[in-house]
Formats: structure tokens, C-alpha cells, sequence
């Protein structure tokens, strides 16, 4: 697993030479500035259609919505039959590409267990084409497709639990990450660049536009949601070998984390007890295995 | 790529598989036996891998008929293989120590969304020229030969009338056309090989002969027509002779087509061809 590092041990070297479309606090475009530090340069990126974060001193290759998983094991193949595994193959992809879209290639790639790099950058919807809800989204997330109305109080159903999903196909590393952790996130990169096979990090990245918050407080929101046991931040190994990275004293009240999105405004006192015991359960599910440094999958 | 063709409709043969992926920017080439399929993917990567295509190839064939049964095929020497199919460079590298930086943030085409499609198109016509060349150097290497590689004719030396069709169909076909050919009845098979790109030019020199086409399409798309049909006769618009053409859909959803078909096919062409009434599409 990943070893801790300093502020001070963070890369110097910039590997974003544009920001692409990035919007005015973009928590996506931070987290490819993030992760290609730790990547460097001896890399392919893959790309699916996702918001234009930013654009890398990488050749990059791009596909179709569902072909992420099927490309980046096509390059991978294709570099060891050329001797050169030292080439990354890396997919950088948004939620839609990797919880639903995208999920039956990468499902497939991560079952053969194939050696390539998926760094996620979950904006919890389909932010590109205008916030529309992904399996990404959030119970009570208001998104373009789950409105507010007398009938509709948000997205009715849970974000799926992609990382363990990932951790049940047995894959040496299934990561979580946030653009407010940035050693965290690095030392996770680097790390997965000294093991083979799947691996996988998948890195909140708040949005504020498809959030609705203040873009100055991109930072802000993605620590309170870590800090509120809302967005974990934990590695799983093989799909057994547990270890939770951030382990506050106390967790945060979620509503520090829902009150400054608007996408959340609408929630009442019940939804947000809802949440918060959602929170609170699983952060406790997740102590014990800690405490067991071990899953059960 | 060898791509096993089924319908859409249930697992039963048909072409639909490959012909609704058009769009991809392949090459596509629909093969009629197992020898067939083994030499057009020998030769299909030497076209993909020339510097003037750089092009995929998907090579299709039936399923279940070619997939699911057992032929006996000559499989060449892989030493003599090897010396005729070298190994494949990839120019320009796209590996990070190779490549332009000047690339980064830039696509093909200077700036000009449209030229990568522009440049798309024509390497995939260039098809075309390279088959052709490839298929010399099979036979010459190999000993075998399926026309010129875009277009297989069969029979055609006095035929007026042409029946077109892909496939293994292709093969009862020419058990049909032997049997029409004995009774006196002008009309022979082109089988076409390559659909993408289409040998508009040896189907408009064939013109100059021939009264009459036959295309038989074993797919269609719905509320459009039959694939071959409509581009043969796309080819066809700007000739001055313009000879018959019949549509006939024929094995869709896995249907057997028999040889008695074909010679009912090869009847209607002629008829057709002599000034007769024939209704264009014929579902056999």
C-alpha cells in the first residue's frame, strides 16, 4: 500500500500545459494536475468523452463512451508485445466512464486483472453535457434529470460503492482519493506505479457548477466531505487487505459538507439525518475492518 | 479483424452484424470459405500494415456456416509467411519518448476539424490499390488468387447478366450459375469481396458488358434497403448505359438459400435485362 508523504515530497514538475475547458474551480482539472505529477511523463493518457479538464505533455489516445476499459487493455497488450512495459497505460475517465457507461469494459479488464492504470475523476454526473445524474450521484443530489418538485425530492438512490465493486474482481489496488488530500493522492499514484496488474483510484472531484458551490471553495468542500466520513479515503488490496488512510479523532456533521451545494438545498431535517446515519454506519463498518486490516468480500 | 457475422434478428447467419457497423472506418471484406478466410486475413494485414492504408481490416464470415463446421485448409509454411508479411512499424510512434511534443493539444489536420475525416476517407479508398497489388504478390507467393480482390468473377467470359452476391451464398451460387451456363443461360456471379471500399471501378468497367446485375443482399437496413443494391447502383448513376438492376434479399435471419433460388434469381435478371416485367425486390 501507499506510504505517507510530505507536502514537501510533492513533485515540482508540471505536467498540465493547458486547462483545457476547464471551469473556474474545477475539481477534475486538480485532480489530473495532481495525479501526472506523481505519473511523470512515460505515459499514454486515455480518454473517453468526460468534461476537457485539462490537456498533458502525454500522447494521448481517445475513444468511444464504452471502449475505456477495451482501449487501455488494447494499448497495454500492445506495449509488453513491443517491449515496452515501461510505458504506463493510463485511462483517465470520468464517473459516467467508470460507474456506468464504461463499467462493463473496465469490469472485464479488471476480471483479467490486465496491467493498466484507471484514475477516476468523480464529479458524481455527467457534468459535460449539463449535470445529468450518473450512478455516481448521491441520494438527494439534485441533478438536471432529478429535479426538485412536489414528486421528486432529488436522486432516489444511493451512490453505488464502485472502489468495493472494483475490490470484488480481486484486483491488486482499488484506491480512493480526494483533490483536498494531495499528498494523499500522490503517494497513492506513486504507488501504483511500482506494482502490475488493475489498478485503480478513484478521486472525488468536486464540481462547481453541477455542485453549485462558491468555486473559490473547491478545496473546502472536498475536506469536508473526506472529513465528514462522506468520501473515505481508503485502499483495498487483492479485495482483502484493508487500510483507511484518514482517520479523524471525530467524524465532521455531513451538514458541513451538504449546506455550502446548493444541489442539496432542498433537504430536510429527516433527509439529512438519513445521510448523516448513512455516513456514521459505514465509517464504523470501515474502522473495524481497519482495526482488521482485512475485508470481507 | 475476423469478425463472425450473425443477424440481429436471433443467432441465425445473415450479414447484419458487420454491415451496421459501417461507420467504424474499416476496411470490410465478406469471405465465401475457410481457405478464403485464412488467405484474406494474411493478405488483410499486409493491406492494413502498408504505409499508404494504415487502416484496420475487419474480414467477415458466416457464423455458424463457416464458424460451427470444419473444412480442410492449406495452411501455408510460416517461414514463408514471415518472409512475405514482415513485422509492422508504426509510423509515427506514439510511445512518449518518441513522439512530437508539438503534437500535445493539437489534432490531425492543423486546426481544420474536418481533415481527419478527409484523410480517413482516402486511405481507406487506397484500399482498393493495395488489395489489388496484395493479391499479385499472394498468388505469386501462395499459388492462390480470388480475382482481384475486391471482385471475384466466376464464369463471366460470355455471360449478359451478373448475379452479385457475398458470402457463402456466393458459393451455392456458382453451383447454380454451373447449371444455368449448361442450359444456355447467359449469366454468371461476381462475388464481391470488398464492401468498404466498393469496386465502383470494376463494377463500371463490368457495365460495358453486361445488360443486367443481380444483387443479392443478405442484410438490409430498415426503411433504407439492401447495402449492395444501393451502392451499386450509387456507382452505376453516372454512366450512360445504365444496365437493370434487381434487389433480391435472400438469407436474412439465417434462411437457407438454395440453388434453385439462384436459378430462379438468374431468370428474373435475364428476363429483366431482355425488357420484361419483373418487380424490382424479390424477398426469396
Amino acid at each position: 500500500m501507499s506510504e505517507r508523504i510530505t507536502r514537501a515530497q510533492i513533485p515540482m514538475s508540471e505536467l498540465t500545459i493547458t486547462p483545457g475547458s476547464a471551469c473556474q474551480g474545477c475539481g477534475a482539472a486538480l485532480a489530473a494536475r495532481l495525479a501526472f505529477k506523481a505519473l511523470g511523463p512515460n505515459v499514454i493518457r486515455h480518454g473517453i468523452p468526460c468534461c476537457p479538464d485539462s490537456v498533458t505533455q502525454t500522447p494521448r489516445v481517445g475513444t468511444v463512451f464504452e471502449g475505456g476499459g477495451a482501449q487501455l487493455t488494447g494499448t497495454s497488450r500492445a506495449l509488453k508485445a513491443i517491449g515496452r512495459e515501461d510505458v504506463l497505460a493510463v485511462g483517465f475517465y470520468g464517473d459516467g466512464g467508470t460507474y456506468d457507461i464504461g463499467f462493463q469494459g473496465l469490469s472485464a479488464a479488471a476480471e483479467r486483472n490486465e496491467n493498466i492504470i484507471v484514475i477516476t475523476k468523480d464529479n458524481e454526473a455527467y457534468m459535460n453535457t449539463g449535470n445529468q445524474r450518473s450512478g455516481a450521484t448521491p441520494k438527494y443530489a439534485r441533478t438536471s434529470t432529478n429535479p426538485i418538485g412536489p414528486r421528486s425530492r432529488g436522486k432516489p438512490r444511493p451512490k453505488k460503492n464502485i472502489p468495493f465493486i472494483f475490490a470484488a474482481h480481486y484486483v491488486p489496488y482499488v484506491g480512493t482519493a480526494s483533490v483536498g488530500f494531495p499528498e494523499d493522492l500522490i503517494a497513492k499514484v506513486t504507488y501504483m506505479k511500482t506494482i502490475k496488474g488493475f489498478r485503480m483510484l478513484i478521486v472525488q472531484s468536486p464540481c462547481p457548477v453541477g455542485w453549485r458551490f462558491d468555486p473559490a471553495k473547491t478545496i473546502e468542500i472536498a475536506r469536508a466531505s473526506v472529513q465528514s466520513g462522506i468520501w473515505p479515503l481508503y485502499e483495498i488490496m487483492d479485495g482483502k487487505t484493508f487500510k483507511l488512510n484518514y482517520k479523524p479523532k471525530e467524524l465532521k456533521p455531513v451538514t458541513e459538507y451538504l449546506s455550502p451545494q446548493a444541489r442539496f438545498r432542498h433537504m430536510t431535517e429527516d433527509e439529512i439525518a438519513d445521510i448523516q446515519e448513512t455516513a456514521t454506519a459505514n465509517w464504523e463498518n470501515l474502522l473495524k475492518a481497519d482495526e482488521m486490516g482485512r475485508l470481507t468480500l | 479483424m475476423a469478425v463472425v457475422h450473425r443477424g440481429y434478428k436471433g443467432m441465425q447467419p445473415d450479414h447484419s452484424d458487420l454491415m451496421s457497423q459501417q461507420w467504424t472506418g474499416w476496411g470490410h471484406q465478406y469471405v465465401e470459405h475457410a481457405q478464403e478466410i485464412l488467405d484474406s486475413l494474411l493478405m488483410a494485414y499486409k493491406v492494413a500494415e502498408d504505409a499508404r492504408v494504415r487502416i484496420p481490416i475487419a474480414v467477415g464470415y458466416d457464423g455458424y456456416v463457416l464458424s460451427y463446421t470444419a473444412e480442410p485448409v492449406e495452411i501455408p509454411d510460416q517461414g514463408d509467411v514471415d518472409k512475405w508479411l514482415p513485422p509492422y512499424k508504426p509510423m509515427p510512434s506514439v510511445l512518449p519518448d518518441e513522439v512530437d511534443p508539438s503534437t500535445f493539444s493539437r489534432g490531425w489536420g492543423g486546426g481544420d476539424p474536418q481533415m481527419p475525416w478527409k484523410i480517413h476517407h482516402e486511405a481507406v479508398l487506397k484500399i482498393e490499390e493495395v488489395l489489388k497489388e496484395t493479391m499479385d504478390s499472394f498468388e505469386k507467393t501462395f499459388g492462390r488468387r480470388y480475382g482481384n480482390g475486391m471482385i471475384e468473377p466466376y464464369k463471366m467470359e460470355d455471360a449478359e447478366c451478373a448475379i452479385i452476391a457475398m458470402g457463402t451464398i456466393a458459393g451455392t451460387c456458382k453451383a447454380a450459375v454451373d447449371k444455368m451456363q449448361a442450359e444456355g443461360k447467359k449469366v454468371g456471379l461476381i462475388k464481391l469481396r470488398s464492401f468498404i471500399p466498393f469496386p465502383v471501378n470494376d463494377f463500371q468497367a463490368w457495365t460495358k458488358k453486361l445488360d443486367g446485375f443481380a444483387v443479392v443482399d443478405r442484410s438490409i437496413c430498415p426503411g433504407k434497403g439492401g447495402p449492395v443494391f444501393g451502392k451499386l447502383r450509387d456507382s452505376l448513376y453516372d454512366l450512360e448505359k445504365k444496365p437493370v438492376t434487381l434487389q433480391f434479399h435472400a438469407g436474412l435471419g439465417g434462411k437457407e438459400v438454395r440453388v434453385h433460388d439462384f436459378e430462379m434469381i438468374g431468370d428474373k435478371i435475364l428476363k429483366a435485362a431482355k425488357g420484361g416485367t419483373v418487380e424490382q425486390v424479390t424477398w426469396v
